[in-house]
């Protein structure tokens, strides 16, 4: 797989090369995101509060687009078989080497397809609570036929969120859509 | 996030741990990239 890996940190260098070497000569390039401070971790939009970078992952295809995101808890260590299923999907006919089974397609009435760190996720879902609508979540981030179903529909983007509404596909959050999908006022 | 799947990654160019600048956009047309965010490495330096 033709596949780059870089890292990235806030850290300077002399910090990064102590820190290669005491991992034992590592294999990708350490890049070091120091001066001026996370300014690439700011406009990939995780830079914390304190200064620091999240554990996060950007898929980056031949394109230069971003095909996959994923920002998760920083005592949490990424899902290597998800991200080999991601960087399949990648290469031609990828989609179809599937190493993490899928799962089930939800049948509820009202299904809502986000990923943890999407803002307008969050925002439909209190919508969705106070209009006291129930509704079945997928996690786009590690539900990859999901995403899949999402691509179909939306014409190539993972678009969160998107909501399957008894059949009917509604792509971003889209209050009077939403509504009227929804038989509400 | 401000970023969306399907958007062109922001390009930047740092120094590596081997003296060497990288730039993103280098490896456009040639490799997809997996870019990992760490928080500080928490070495003794």
């Amino acid at each position: 797989m033709q596949t780059q890996v870089l890292g990235l940190s806030v850290d300077s260098k002399p910090c990064l090369i102590a820190w290669a070497k005491q991992l034992g000569g590592i294999t990708y390039p350490l890049l070091s995101d120091f001066f001026p401070h996370g300014q690439v971790a700011q406009q990939y939009g995780v830079l914390r509060a304190d200064g620091t970078a999240e554990r996060a992952i950007f898929v980056v295809d031949k394109t230069g687009r971003i095909r996959y995101v994923d920002v998760h808890d920083i005592k949490q260590q990424p899902d290597n078989d998800l991200l080999f299923q991601v960087l399949a999907e990648l290469e031609p006919g990828g989609a179809r080497a599937a190493t993490v089974a899928p799962a089930p397609v939800p049948t509820a009435d009202v299904v809502l397809y986000c990923t943890p760190w999407c803002p307008d996720c969050k925002a439909a879902k209190a919508y969705l609570d106070s209009r006291g609508i129930a509704y079945v979540e997928v996690n786009l981030a590690t539900d990859r036929a999901a995403a899949q179903r999402v691509r179909e529909w939306t014409g190539g983007r993972e678009v969160t969120p998107t909501f399957n509404i008894r059949g009917k596909i509604i792509v971003d959050f889209d209050r009077a859509k939403l509504n009227q999908a929804l038989g509400i006022a | 996030m401000a970023l969306k799947i399907g958007e062109l990654a922001p390009d930047f160019t740092l120094t590596s741990h081997l003296e060497r600048p990288v730039r993103l956009s280098d490896y456009r047309g040639k490799q997809n990239v997996v870019l990992v965010f760490f928080p500080l490495a928490w070495t003794p330096v």
